[in-house]
């Protein structure tokens, strides 16, 4: 028998996305409060207001030093969507779609993962954008007249706002179908996986 | 001798018989005959003032009610002594040719100050016509001539309810008007509410003679110092949105207590103007105090900001004609279907044996 090291995430990307996920739920909820005011999280409106005013522009930097991080990092190698990782989309489309039992293991991300990753940072982007012209309506009017006017502008904002937790029900979900030691991963970095003679998984234990 | 005595003496006028027809005609304007010394002040002038011309197209004559109608000293300061207003279709005492007459002199002569109330019938050119012209054909002749450009109220600025979908007779308001004309939209100023507030019209004549300039304005063409900000941010109800306490129901103890209408669908927040500053109605009230605000000041309101009883309005589904999905079931209905799109993956996983089926990248290995 041997135990094998599988190693995912660089301390960086761990706090990022400790951090992110933490800044997002308070958005999400303040955003909600704002929407819904008996929906009441944070005591009045006027502390969800200020929640949804700091931690935007945290959403923010975060967002600008993921990209930084994705290209300095060397990360964008194996996340980003070039050819080579997106060689095995049709297997994972299958896979997924139940067409096929056999799933290839390519790369460190699978295709369909990299996609969502990408569209979640493009809805990400476009949620600061409309954020941002409510925020500065004048300012920025050139910015609410491409997103339709104030009030087309609040529904995107708020559809997108249920879009990520529509990404993120499917993300724990996804993540819960995974050994329970590999979303330790998520805060260790890595995990132990003991392998018998065969290749047959024995034990998985956090790191 | 002055001019206007000069004047009353060829007319073999009394001074007592001046202020008389004076009295008359402020009593024909329905402003009482308290306002006859200011228009006699201001008659005396006349000719000293620049002149307006006040033309009235598609729109309901409100927005001459609400400046007519306004109380001391609104309308009296902006006619009687700050302008002259040479044509006026609703209030003007000549009509038929002198009426005509009147309105070719001043716009041959130039430079005066032209009111736009009322929407451009662009489409159905003949749903607007004055005297057998057509509102696009007047408001070729006499846009070009003047000083400057007011638009009075939301359907001379935006098309109103003329310009809501389908706009049949291709109303526009005075911006896209002019833009499409090619004119020059420097001298035009916008004042968006439905109906005018006297207190712009009359900020921004004043401002005009006396500074020489337009007011800055915003991309609409809105003085800043009126459409600067949003009824949101100015409301006298606005504690109330900081601190969370809302009319969830009209006719309840909380709209007694006169809570936040957020909840109501109030479009305080998505509209830019200084209602609760001005008010409405010489200062007695304004919306958020009878009812709730509707958002007029803004470009299609009517297509824009309906629902006006929901906080955010319903999204037009695609296709679909008029049919409306509210906001909140379309998000809640999205997470839903992701919560059963889950189970149903779930299930099958379950069913095809993938469940604790799992391959990996080695990073490193140890024998144990």
């Amino acid at each position: 028998m041997k135990r094998q090291l599988l190693c995912y995430h660089d301390p960086i990307e761990r706090a990022g996305h400790w951090i992110h996920l933490g800044n997002t739920v308070l958005l999400v909820l303040s955003g909600f409060q704002i929407h819904w005011p008996e929906f009441n999280v944070f005591g009045s409106m006027n502390n969800a207001r200020w929640v949804h005013f700091v931690d935007m522009y945290l959403f923010v930097f975060i967002g600008v030093f993921h990209i930084y991080q994705f290209f300095a990092s060397g990360k964008w190698s194996q996340a980003g969507p070039t050819p080579r990782n997106m060689s095995g989309l049709g297997n994972s489309l299958r896979y997924y779609l139940f067409l096929t039992d056999e799933k290839l293991h390519l790369h460190k991300y699978n295709p369909l993962q990299i996609i969502t990753y990408l569209l979640l940072f493009v809805l990400s982007a476009v949620m600061v954008l409309v954020g941002f012209a409510l925020y500065w309506p004048l300012r920025l009017y050139w910015l609410v007249e491409l997103f339709g006017g104030i009030m087309t502008a609040r529904q995107i904002h708020f559809l997108i706002a249920w879009l990520f937790v529509s990404f993120t029900l499917v993300h724990i979900y996804l993540v819960l179908m995974q050994p329970l030691a590999r979303t330790r991963a998520m805060i260790t970095g890595c995990y132990w996986q003991s392998v018998d003679e065969t290749g047959h998984v024995v034990e998985e234990s956090g790191a | 001798m002055n001019r206007l005595e000069k004047a009353l003496e060829a007319h073999d006028l009394s001074r007592r018989d001046f202020l008389k027809g004076c009295a008359a005609l402020a009593a024909a304007m329905g402003l009482g005959s308290s306002f006859a010394p200011n228009i006699a002040r201001a008659l005396a002038q006349a000719a000293e003032r620049p002149p307006v011309v006040w033309v009235t197209w598609q729109e309901c004559l409100g927005c001459t009610e609400s400046v007519t109608k306004s109380r001391n000293p609104d309308f009296v300061s902006l006619v009687l002594d700050l302008v002259s207003v040479e044509y006026h279709e609703a209030i003007m005492a000549g009509a038929g040719e002198s009426a005509h007459q009147s309105l070719q002199k001043t716009v041959s002569a130039g430079g005066y100050v032209l009111v736009v109330e009322g929407s451009v019938a662009t489409g159905i050119e003949n749903a607007m016509t004055v005297g057998g012209r057509t509102s696009v054909d007047i408001a070729r002749e006499v846009i070009p001539a003047a000083a400057l450009v007011i638009a009075i109220g939301n359907c001379a600025a935006f098309g109103n309810v003329q310009a809501a979908y389908p706009n049949p007779t291709g109303a526009v308001g005075m911006l896209e008007f002019m833009e499409s004309e090619g004119m020059d939209t420097e001298k035009l100023v916008q004042l968006t509410t439905c109906p005018v507030n006297p207190v712009h019209l009359t900020s921004t004549i004043t401002y005009f003679l006396t500074r020489g300039a337009l007011p800055e304005t915003d991309h609409w063409r809105r003085p800043l110092v009126h459409f600067g900000k949003k009824v949101h941010d100015m409301c006298e109800r606005r504690a109330h949105f900081d601190e969370g306490r809302f009319v969830e129901q009209l006719g309840s103890e909380a709209e007694f207590n006169r809570y936040c209408l957020y909840k109501m669908g109030c479009r305080g927040p998505s509209t830019f103007a200084d209602c609760p500053q001005v008010l409405f109605n010489g200062r007695t009230s304004w919306c958020v105090q009878a009812g709730q605000c509707i958002g007029c000041a803004e470009k299609d309101f009517w297509d824009e900001l309906i629902d006006f009883y929901q906080p955010l309005p319903g999204i037009a589904i695609p296709g679909v004609g008029g049919i409306r999905a509210d906001a909140d079931t379309i998000g809640i209905g999205l997470a839903a279907a992701t919560g059963a799109a889950i189970a149903a993956h779930f299930a099958v996983s379950a069913a095809r044996g993938r469940l604790g089926k799992t391959q990996e990248v080695v990073e490193k290995e140890e024998e144990v």
